[in-house]
């Protein structure tokens, strides 16, 4: 039972942590669509990141990773 | 769909395009993940983002320029009432035509603040699933990937629609240099 207990409780941390991130994630998003507080969108901020050759290779590498590590391994 | 500056797309190779992307996401959508046929499907579009990308970059690199335009609009005084002023004039751009003015004082503690803050938050993400992925087992310690595959692996039209849109996620990011 102990054992068990544990088991599910190491899961759910890390479920509860994505979640977390997920929340913040559209948040954040949420802050700087519908509020005035001057936060900038991810498509701003990627926009901005994306202006430069280098970084848009370190977001076109990320992209690259992302497919990879969903639909590959 | 623009290839680079100031070049576009016939439309009926656009269609056909989008065409031959919905038809290779719905074949790819078959696959399942750790197999040979996964890695051909997706390195495909990998290699044709690539190449795009190879295609469409400038002729040099621009980090030394980039760094100093960082510094630039990170260093910039600013004041409420140009910061109120720059975020009606930023916020509705989009698209290389309507490009934001960063270097602009009002935008440099936005932006100081926003990339702040998403870095932040990348690096979370980064931390977590690095320190997931060096336990096992991958049900006590879940990963990014393995949440998303009993979705993609339950439904192969919700894994076609993924790939297509990543797929196109990739397609914006190599093409408008």
């Amino acid at each position: 039972m102990a054992v068990l207990v544990e088991m599910v409780t190491t899961a759910s941390i890390g479920i509860v942590a994505w979640c977390v991130l997920g929340l913040v994630a559209v948040g954040l998003e949420f802050l700087a669509r519908f509020t005035k507080n001057g936060f900038l969108t991810t498509g701003q901020v990627l926009h901005y990141v994306m202006r430069s050759t280098v970084g848009r290779w370190v977001v076109l590498l990320g992209w690259m990773w992302v497919g990879w590590h969903f639909f590959v391994r | 769909m623009e290839i680079g500056k100031g070049y576009r797309l016939p439309t009926w190779i656009a269609l056909i395009a989008l065409l031959a992307a919905i038809a290779f996401s719905w074949l790819e959508s078959a696959t399942r993940t750790f197999t040979w046929q996964a890695e051909v499907f997706t390195g495909i579009p990998v290699a044709a983002m690539f190449a795009l990308a190879m295609l469409n970059r400038p002729k040099r690199s621009d980090l030394g320029a980039w760094l100093a335009g960082l510094r630039r609009s990170l260093s910039r005084s600013t004041s409420t009432a140009t910061k109120s002023a720059g975020l009606s004039a930023t916020l509705g751009s989009s698209g290389p035509e309507h490009a934001p003015e960063f270097s602009s004082g009002a935008f440099a503690s936005r932006l100081r603040e926003s990339l702040l803050v998403w870095s932040l938050w990348c690096a979370a993400v980064i931390v977590l699933e690095l320190a997931e992925l060096s336990y096992l087992p991958r049900s006590q310690h879940p990963t990014l990937s393995s949440i998303v595959e009993p979705l993609l692996a339950g439904s192969r039209p919700v894994h076609a629609v993924a790939f297509f849109a990543w797929m196109w996620v990739g397609w914006l990011f190599s093409s408008k240099w």
